[in-house]
């Protein structure tokens, strides 16, 4: 074989090599720790710093300075606290609404009211339950005893428990109107 | 109308109503809130069998005797026991000598905080004074002189908020329980009998600064 013809064998070799090397280069690039990637898309845009340092620390294992990075990107952590005073505002206004509208409907004495007076006797508020249990002694329908003497029985609350069973007891007396009624009835 | 529109219209509905807010019934008076009052008595006398009868006396035992509408009730307004009647006033209680509640503060503490909004509770004595008839111990009667009355007197607690001045408005909320209360009650039939009660209110509304 001719010298010329070897060297030219020899490079494109050297060629073929060095391209091969080059082409493997993007297809694996520098490892991103496995911690950013996760807490990125574990982390909610709004949430606390606090509570995405939480949930970083049992996914990172690895170094800490790079787990920290969504941290920063994370808005200031005072708008949860704006956030939750506004929801206890929220809640209270919605609380009180539920008490003046229990306090209208025990002025009536129709069924559809009772049956609304009653069903906030389950609501979540325990405020809202115990005007509910005042409201259904100021509508002052016998009818509901049953439903207030079994939420005696399954409720867990004793201050609760107490106040449904004297709700019980007074409903049960004889009221000032009913007596004033047969003695005005025996008189005649 | 298409099927899934009618669906898609029926979901939404559902899904309003399921957030609606309940309506709120505040009312103010005269720029007062008014507060909703819940008296409820027990009154004890022995009969002629020697045994203890207990009678019940209630907002609706009173509001009834009063001759007051269908769906009327019970308030607090600027102080006075009033008839609440369609958003009105329909009886001041206390001028006319039937109900009659007077506090004595013992104790209270306000913070405030910013744009004039402030939370208060306070703590003390109160006396509940009812005369069917119109007769109360406050204008110099006698209980005795109704058909039916008591006078009951026991601790209160009340606490209350202002919120932040908003557009020149602060809606105002109070609390107010006082449930240990006794004294003596009167009966035409009876006489003199011995009586505990609960009285509580509450009212929240907004009122010009």
């Amino acid at each position: 074989m001719r010298p010329k013809i070897v060297l030219l064998v020899l490079l494109a070799g050297l060629a073929g090599i060095t391209g091969i090397v080059l082409l493997k280069r993007p297809a694996s690039p520098p490892p991103v720790p496995a911690t950013v990637q996760e807490v990125q898309a574990v982390a909610p845009p709004a949430a606390p710093a606090i509570k995405t340092e939480a949930v970083a620390a049992p996914v990172t294992p690895a170094p800490a300075p790079v787990a920290v990075t969504p941290v920063a990107t994370n808005p200031a952590p005072v708008l949860p606290v704006v956030d939750t005073v506004a929801t206890n505002a929220q809640h209270e206004a919605a609380v009180q609404a539920k008490i003046d509208k229990l306090q209208d409907l025990q002025a009536n004495d129709d069924p559809a009211s009772l049956k609304a007076i009653l069903t906030e006797l389950g609501d979540p508020d325990k405020e809202v339950r115990a005007v509910a249990i005042e409201a259904t002694i100021q509508f002052g329908d016998r009818s509901a005893i049953p439903v207030l003497k079994d939420l005696a029985a399954t409720t867990t609350d004793s201050g609760e428990k107490k106040a449904l069973l004297d709700a019980v007891e007074f409903m049960s007396l004889p009221t000032m109107t009913e007596v004033h009624a047969a003695r005005l009835q025996s008189q005649q | 109308m298409k099927l899934n529109q009618v669906i898609t219209g029926c979901a939404l509905a559902a899904g309003l109503m399921a957030f609606a807010p309940v309506q709120s019934q505040a009312l103010v008076i005269s720029n007062s809130v008014v507060s909703t009052m819940n008296i409820k008595a027990t009154v004890y006398y022995v009969n002629d069998k020697n045994k203890v009868v207990k009678i019940s006396v209630s907002n609706k035992d009173i509001l009834k005797y009063d001759g007051a509408p269908k769906g009327a009730k019970l308030a607090d307004w600027e102080g006075d026991a009033v008839i609440i009647s369609d958003n009105a006033i329909w009886e001041d209680l206390t001028v006319d000598g039937v109900l009659y509640v007077s506090t004595d503060e013992y104790s209270d503490n306000e913070i405030d905080g910013n744009n004039d909004s402030y939370k208060y509770a306070d703590t003390g004595t109160v006396e509940v004074e009812y005369g069917s008839d119109g007769y109360i111990p406050y204008y110099g009667d006698s209980i005795g002189d109704n058909d039916y009355g008591f006078d009951v007197t026991g601790v209160y607690t009340d606490s209350g908020s202002g919120s932040a001045v908003k557009s020149g408005y602060q809606t105002e909320s109070d609390k107010f329980s006082a449930s240990s209360l006794a004294g003596e009650a009167y009966d035409y039939e009876v006489g003199y009998v011995p009586v505990t009660a609960t009285a509580s209110g509450s009212g929240s509304g907004k009122v010009l600064y």
